[in-house]
């Protein structure tokens, strides 16, 4: 997004599914003038340099950092509050697990979160889902190499 | 086996908003402090007069823009190096302009405030607007502006403001700029706005959260230590309707299975002294799920999935506006019963039952809406942007429940002017265009998308 400028916005997240494999979504949006092609490449070789080299011990810090004040921040409204009992009530049966997630997030080190990129990342974990406008579809032959590089 | 019962909800309570600290420090800068120390965090927001209203002509955009570009670097770090230091800090810094203001905040936890604060001053107070990145950010907004007048929802609020006001109002552009006028901003008066317009005298900070008023000062005083003093001085604002005879414009939207309408005229400032029997009245009419307008566009009729109205309340008078969409074919019919809604409303005395179920309403849902230090920051934000007095929020409620049918209906005949009304429909003008003519709304004039 910033410098190569070929996406507008980025963004990844989980489904925090609670039981079996849960899911990661990286959701990306190319640039008017960017190809189909072009962009997954792009997103492909990021996950590679991810999957090949793993995150740093400052990376981890900060998503740790920004996911325990989102966590305290959530707290404030009553309406959160309970969504957050009746989930670990729901999945856990333990609505007391609230009070013990600062503690878990802050206990997750670089080399687990390094484990799970090496053993989840990998090539044959992915799968792509392209979304483009009836018009803005290069050519048939660019869609198909982009669905072919899966 | 589960043994405790559900408890029974207790009596209602009197509603306090929290109390809060106002001072102007010796540098010209406003500090409002709320303590709230339900939980270790607070939210700093900074409100700069420099919203869109404070743009010179021919700049519309520059006031958002700037603001974009306060996150894009320090004489210290650049942009990218800024958002890692305040992700170190569990927090990242929004920034951003409306009508009235420029904003810039931050949600930290306590252990983190004093540094994410001083990191904010000074974001705010050494920007070097990068030229790359101001071209980005431009580019970015040349897309959303495409995107926008694509899609008939933006394109029939970008042309009802444009029909509704002046051309000489501000208001009759769009607040984030046009295509014509974001294309040709520059760097340069990227730095001649910021220069202009972000100082002491136009800039209050709030600090809501787990925060003494002494703390904030201290904070505060050491972060913007290097913010200059004075105040800008701002460009006229008239807010003179474009005519005051009704007119429809149909934005020609070929094979437009929809129609977009929006049906309105220009409204009343924020700080009207009928605001309150307003604020009942457009509940009644179309502010809420149950109101007059959704319940008979939608329910009785099925020409859509929901109407409504609002009064866009900004310092100076914005617009007052009825919205939906309707398939083409009912275009006139849907017409036809908004304008039966804002007579009606005119003509008679609104019920008990509506009375009380908008008053209900607008008093039930009035404390959710603060519970959080963000949400306690925007409300204060709120009463310094529109010089509201320091007890509105406790008065809120008794004010709202107050107005009486009479006043309603004061209100209506006061500020519902149907001779006025401009009407906005995007869509397939040649399925429309001779019923519209027919129908007699006012003139008709046509417009391509």
């Amino acid at each position: 997004v910033r410098e190569r400028q070929i996406a507008a916005d980025v963004s990844a997240f989980t489904f925090d599914l609670a039981k079996g494999t849960d899911l990661l979504v990286i959701d990306v949006t190319a640039r008017p003038e960017i190809g189909v092609s072009q962009l997954e490449e792009e997103v492909e070789r990021e996950i590679n340099l991810l999957h090949r080299d793993g995150v740093t011990e400052s990376e981890v810090r900060r998503a740790i950092a920004l996911i325990e004040t989102d966590l305290i921040a959530s707290l404030q409204s009553a309406g959160e509050r309970a969504d957050k009992l009746s989930m670990f009530a729901t999945y856990f049966n333990q609505p007391e697990l609230i009070n013990e997630q600062t503690d878990r997030y802050r206990a997750v080190t670089t080399e687990r979160v390094n484990e799970l990129i090496s053993e989840r990342f990998g090539q044959n974990n992915r799968a792509s889902l392209l979304y483009v406008p009836k018009e803005g579809i290069e050519s048939e032959n660019a869609l198909a190499a982009a669905a072919g590089a899966l | 086996m589960v043994t405790s019962l559900r408890p029974k909800p207790g009596p209602t309570r009197r509603y306090r908003f929290p109390e809060f600290h106002d001072e102007i420090l010796p540098s010209g800068i406003r500090v409002v402090t709320a303590p709230v120390k339900k939980l270790p965090l607070a939210t700093v927001l900074v409100i700069i007069d420099a919203g869109s209203v404070s743009e010179p002509p021919g700049k519309e955009g520059i006031a958002a823009l700037t603001a974009a570009a306060l996150l894009e670097g320090t004489s210290e770090l650049d942009g990218a190096e800024l958002a890692e230091k305040f992700e170190q800090l569990g927090t990242s810094l929004e920034s951003g302009a409306d009508w009235d203001s420029a904003v810039v905040k931050i949600t930290a936890l306590s252990d983190q405030l004093e540094e994410a604060t001083r990191l904010l001053g000074e974001v705010i107070s050494s920007p070097v607007f990068p030229e790359r990145e101001i071209e980005r950010l431009k580019a970015e907004r040349l897309a959303e502006i495409l995107q926008l007048e694509t899609e008939p929802r933006g394109l029939a609020d970008e042309k009802f403001s444009e029909f509704l006001y002046s051309p000489e109002s501000r208001y009759s552009k769009p607040d984030e700029g046009s295509t014509e006028s974001v294309g040709a901003l520059s760097r340069g008066d990227v730095e001649d706005f910021y220069r202009a317009n972000y100082r002491a005298g136009g800039t209050t900070v709030i600090i809501a959260g787990d925060v003494s008023p002494e703390l904030a000062r201290k904070v505060v005083t050491g972060a913007f230590r290097k913010w200059p003093a004075g105040s800008a001085q701002k460009p006229q604002l008239t807010t003179a309707p474009r005519t005051r005879e009704k007119r429809v414009h149909v934005v020609h939207k070929p094979e437009a299975p929809q129609s977009e309408l929006r049906v309105g005229h220009v409204g009343l400032p924020r700080k009207h002294p009928d605001f309150f029997p307003t604020v009942v009245m457009n509940a009644v009419l179309g502010g809420l799920f149950g109101s007059r307008i959704n319940l008979n566009l939608r329910e009785v009729h099925g020409y859509t999935y929901g109407a409504s109205s609002y009064y866009d309340w900004r310092r100076g008078a914005g617009p007052f506006v009825v919205s939906t969409a309707v398939e083409s074919e009912v275009t006139i019919p849907a017409l036809t019963e908004i304008l039966l809604e804002i007579n009606r409303i005119r003509a008679e005395q609104i019920s008990d039952e509506e009375l009380s179920l908008a008053r209900d309403y607008l008093e039930g849902v009035f404390p959710i809406r603060y519970e959080t230090t963000r949400a306690i920051a925007s409300a204060l934000a709120t009463l310094v942007i529109h010089d509201l007095p320091a007890e509105y929020y406790d008065t809120y409620r008794a004010n709202i429940h107050d107005v009486s049918a009479e006043a309603v209906l004061k209100a209506a005949t006061s500020h519902l002017h149907p001779p006025e009304l401009q009407t906005v429909v995007v869509g397939d003008a040649k399925m429309i265009e001779s019923s519209l003519i027919e129908a007699n709304f006012g003139d008709v004039v046509l417009h391509n998308a």
